[in-house]
């Protein structure tokens, strides 16, 4: 363990850090002097079928080691957002628009213009997923080391038998598996051990950025809380990012550098733990704030958010989350707010109520453009073979 | 589906169920029906089933009026091709082919329809009692649904037959259904199995309500897609059984059926005679039927596994975009268990 | 283990089942077929003969149900299955025996073939579904629901009436002898393509329908997306992750489809006269050869059982979760 001074990952991310979420567990993020990107998400917009979009003009940038959790209510377009970045969405879901840039050095290679043996060759040795159920997500008629084997494999032809099982030895050790299970088919293993073999093998080509759908949800709250640590520990040791997909704004609270807060689609708010945990802006990140109690954070009454999320084939206009909303203005009916950013920090909300209107950042004002849902309904019906072409 | 899983909270213990859930509980279940039905006739394919089904019922009520000839009677044409007169031509002895088609449609169907409602009864019975029940009970109900599915149907038949002093409808009807219920009986049980650990049931027994009323009100409308599709399967079973056995000249020869047709056509050597118009109309009709039914239980299988439905999705875009993305993105976890318990 | 031990009891306790209701059908139908039956050989058996058909069907009531059931039991362990009327005075054993392999042969490769070359199939073609091979889905349930004994009709018509391609009827031409003659084998062969081409047609689709269903069912596992992410190639995916998995229910479910193919292939031998088990069952019903009857069932029900343990074992071979089911 390394016991560095705490250094944000992200230059910009302001750090008054008076409620500090846990301190011990902040030590451990690697030493980077400047935000070094990663993966860029410009503008990127998933619809299932015709009309509905799940992820809406979504912009997001992943600094190198960097956490980022985006947090969601189930239908929020989290989990679509994920399936995207590895470009694993199936039918209907195609990626209407947008690009994914990943950084090696000094150049970047589009995500979603890579041809199928460019996209296979960076598939694990730089991108790897984590999924939610570990039961579903391996093969149970193949042992696990067969399922670390296949994948070195097929990334390294010139790996011997030998080196290869030492790999997958060297990688449940990393994780804290006995070795003898090596041997095992996943449904000798326990939940958790199931969860960090999944882990395992998403480690196996020392990939440098980790997508996390909901790894630690199938899971009892005190295994969660290993894979957890075991996890931080696993990034403070190898460096890699995480993009950290969840529901439980508390648990991303304690782990993520960065939340983004989705509700129908789109980024609704973004800024680091603390921040949203102090100054929350957004009232859906308000209402999912009081849905939980914090130990830390100062007292609040837990009241929820009233009513479901929305349809996202029929999205109320404006704000999608105004019928839900107890501050709406006339105007939250009518528009779609901007995805305001604060000067100079990494803090944004999408909200009338926090100035969207007034400070539009130029970027932010173009992209909204082109996904106002008039203009979606408009293109219904010709796009179905686009669909097929940038589908997986 | 989740909906209705939804329904059912958990009751305090003792609470009398007033008819205020009953009431709810029958509106669920056409509702239920409703969609059932919805997505059977939203697939071209199952549609086309439908359609097939429907013009072989109405020969099968209306035949004599639509061909008034009888069909045992002899005239002089003797194996003749179509005509305008003998629209499938005659048989050795002049009998008029489309007048038997016609007349043998009634019997064959009424025959494996009603085969195929006795074997569906016998099958939901065993398979939703040794599903439910569970226990050493559940264990010999399984067991010997397994043992009757194994045991190879039509040399038993042929035995069972063989030994009939009666061949009549009535007997008929019950050999096929003997022999025809173990399959529907070994998916219902694996359905029931699955439903009984689903929480609308868990809390319906919490709650205290009789085993009876569960059966019938909670796990009895869920497995009616599978029951559906067992009963579909047996009645393609019994037409094809059926006829065998009459073409083996097992049945009764003196009554229209689409399998003593091809009995008189083997036995006079149609064959031989070149007389196509004989033993082709017959075979092709068992075979229309039985593709009827098939595509029919396409779409019921499109209903109980969604995943399969997702070739339908990508043809009608705009239908899809009616989904929700919970719907696509996860398909119920609990039908695939089913998919992969009856596979089992 | 512990699986295939609790198979191995279940297919024995089937066995007993079947024998014993092979056992009590003569008994349970309404009046005795064999008393009458047995009147018209009564002068022409030898006594011996007679003792052993009185275990097999019951003729001496005064020895009461449970007397006759150790009886017939015991006349089974014997091997002794009675007397063949058709065939008189063969024992039933013998003709069983002579004509098995015929269909073992026919229909036991025939199955083989189907199943791999329609699960083949039925994987590339679950493997995109909505492709063009999967609009030609319905044509294959026409095929899947026509008795196989009409399809074979269709086939002797066209090849042997019209073309006079192939030969009309038997197993072998009756110039040649049987022996392992390339004369004799050509002669076998020839006469073996029009049933063995009617079975795999007719079973074919039946696999390859299951084998899509299941191949389109195990690709929206959360497994195959995780391979995809992986890098792995579209073969290994297609291969190790999907028809790997796809393929446990349609050995499963072997049980049911032997019922349907030993079904088949019967009518399909009195179709082609082909001097199988059917062909012989159907000379025992036309001849009211209960015996005959009685035997031929019993065989064919062993038989099948013995093939559906064969596919419990590649089940287990195939499934680690079965190998551990306590």
């Amino acid at each position: 363990m390394t016991n560095r001074e705490p250094v944000a990952a992200n230059s910009a991310l302001p750090r008054g850090a008076t409620i500090e979420v846990d301190p011990l567990r902040r030590n451990q993020r690697p030493a980077s002097d400047r935000f070094e990107p990663l993966v860029e998400i410009q503008h990127l917009t998933v619809e299932y079928g015709v009309g509905a979009v799940a992820v809406s003009g979504f912009d997001l940038t992943i600094g190198r080691g960097e956490i980022v959790g985006i947090v969601g209510e189930s239908g929020s377009g989290k989990s679509t957002l994920a399936y995207a970045v590895m470009r694993l969405l199936r039918e209907p879901a195609h990626i209407r628009e947008g690009r994914i840039l990943y950084y090696q050095g000094d150049s970047a290679t589009e995500l979603l213009a890579v041809e199928r043996d460019q996209l296979r060759a960076l598939r694990w040795s730089e991108l790897a997923i984590v999924f939610q159920s570990a039961m579903n997500a391996l093969n149970p008629v193949m042992t696990l080391h067969a399922q670390i084997d296949d994948v070195l494999r097929a990334h390294d032809r010139t790996l011997t038998r030998t080196s290869r099982r030492e790999r997958g030895e060297e990688l449940f050790k990393l994780v804290g598996i006995p070795l003898d299970r090596l041997r095992a088919y996943p449904h000798e293993l326990s939940g958790g051990m199931r969860q960090r073999a999944l882990i395992a093998i998403a480690l196996a080509l020392k990939p440098n950025l980790l997508i996390m759908d909901e790894p630690t949800t199938a899971l009892d709250v005190v295994t969660q809380r290993q894979i957890l640590d075991e996890l931080l520990r696993l990034r403070a040791e190898l460096g890699f990012s995480m993009m950290f997909v969840t529901h439980d704004l508390a648990l991303i609270m304690d782990i993520a550098d960065r939340i983004v807060v989705m509700y129908a689609g789109r980024a609704v708010e973004a800024g680091g733990p603390e921040d949203l945990l102090r100054d929350p802006r957004h009232p859906y990140t308000i209402g999912l704030l009081n849905s939980f109690p914090t130990v830390s954070g100062p007292k609040r009454r837990l009241t929820g958010i009233p009513g479901f999320p929305p349809n996202i084939a029929e999205l109320p206009q404006g704000c999608a989350f105004h019928p839900r909303c107890d501050r709406a203005l006339d105007v939250c009916r009518q528009q779609v707010p901007t995805f305001t950013v604060e000067e100079g920090s990494n803090r944004g909300v999408r909200c009338w109520l926090h100035g969207a209107s007034t400070t539009l950042g130029a970027e932010a004002s173009v992209a909204e453009e082109q996904c106002e849902p008039a203009k979606l309904a408009r293109n219904q019906g010709s796009d179905m073979d686009r669909g097929r072409s940038s589908g997986p | 589906m989740s909906a209705i899983s939804g329904g059912a909270a958990p009751v305090p213990v003792g609470t009398r169920v007033g008819s205020k859930k009953r009431y709810a509980a029958a509106r669920q279940s056409r509702d239920r029906f409703v969609r059932f039905w919805r997505r059977l006739t939203q697939s071209r394919k199952t549609f086309a089933g439908l359609v097939i089904l429907l013009i072989f019922l109405l020969i099968a009520l209306f035949g004599p009026w639509i061909d008034s000839q009888s069909p045992s009677a002899m005239s002089g044409a003797v194996l003749q091709g179509p005509s305008t007169a003998h629209w499938l031509g005659t048989t050795q002895t002049g009998q008029d082919v489309a007048a038997q088609l016609l007349d043998g449609t009634r019997f064959t169907l009424l025959v494996s329809f009603g085969a195929a409602a006795v074997a569906t009864v016998i099958a939901l019975i065993i398979g939703i009692g040794g599903g439910y029940l569970g226990g050493i009970g559940g264990e010999v109900l399984s067991m010997l649904s397994n043992c009757f599915l194994v045991i190879p149907a039509l040399p038993l038949v042929i035995v069972l037959a063989g030994y009939l002093p009666n061949k009549g409808g009535i007997s008929l009807i019950l050999v096929l259904a003997l022999t025809g219920w173990a399959w529907g009986a070994r998916i219902l049980r694996a359905q029931t199995l699955s439903l009984r650990r689903r929480d609308f049931v868990l809390a319906a027994r919490v709650a205290g309500e009789r085993s009876w009323r569960i059966l019938f009100s909670e796990i009895l409308p869920h497995v009616m897609p599978i029951a559906a599709s067992g009963f579909v399967f047996t009645v393609i079973f019994a037409i094809v059984t059926q006829s065998s056995l009459a073409f083996l000249g097992l049945g009764d020869v003196t009554t229209w059926s689409w399998g003593t047709m091809l009995y008189w056509a083997q036995n006079n050597s149609a064959l031989g005679l070149g007389a196509w118009w004989w033993f082709v109309p017959p075979g092709l009709c068992i075979g229309l039927v039985g593709m009827a039914l098939a595509l029919i239980n396409f779409g019921i299988d499109d209903f109980v596994n969604p995943r399969l439905r997702v070739t339908d999705l990508r043809r009608r875009g705009r239908r899809a975009a009616r989904l929700s993305v919970a719907e696509v993105l996860a398909p119920h976890a609990s039908d695939s268990a089913v998919v992969e318990a009856v596979g089992k | 283990m512990v699986y295939l031990l609790r198979r191995t009891v279940f297919y024995v306790l089937t066995a007993i089942i079947a024998l014993s209701i092979n056992f009590f059908i003569p008994r349970l139908m309404p009046g005795n077929p064999i008393d009458s039956l047995l009147a018209r050989f009564s002068g022409r058996v030898t006594p011996r003969t007679l003792a052993s058909l009185n275990a097999l069907f019951g003729l001496q009531h005064h020895e009461g149900l449970w007397g006759q059931y150790f009886a017939y039991w015991r006349a089974l362990l014997h091997g002794n299955l009675g007397i063949s009327f058709t065939y008189f005075p063969t024992a039933v054993s013998h003709v069983i025996g002579a004509s098995l392999p015929w269909t073992l042969v026919l229909v036991g490769l025939c199955t083989v073939l189907s199943f791999i070359v329609g699960t083949a199939v039925g994987c590339i073609v679950g493997w995109k579904p909505g492709s063009f091979l999967d609009n030609l889905l319905p044509l294959t349930t026409f095929f899947s629901s026509i008795p196989y004994f009409w399809l074979g009709l269709i086939a002797l018509f066209v090849f042997s009436g019209l073309l006079h391609w192939l030969p009309v009827s038997g197993a072998y031409d009756s110039s040649v002898s049987i022996g392992w003659t390339w004369s004799f084998i050509a002669s076998a062969l020839d006469h073996a393509i029009l049933p063995a081409a009617t079975l795999v047609i007719s079973t074919i689709s039946f696999w390859l329908l299951r084998m899509r269903n299941m191949m389109v069912t195990t690709l929206g596992e959360d497994y195959i997306l995780l391979a995809e992410a992986k890098g792995l190639s579209r073969m290994r995916i297609m291969a190790m992750y999907g028809a790997r998995n796809a393929i446990l229910p349609n050995i499963a479910s072997f049980a049911m489809a032997l019922g349907f193919v030993v079904t088949g292939s019967i009518l399909l031998e009195v179709v082609f006269s082909y001097p199988g088990i059917g062909f012989v069952l159907y000379q025992a019903v036309s001849n009211e050869d209960y015996p005959l009857m009685q035997g031929i069932f019993l065989v064919v029900t062993l038989v099948v059982l013995l093939a559906n343990f064969l596919a419990d074992f590649c089940y287990i071979l195939l499934d680690p979760r079965a190998r551990d089911e306590a």
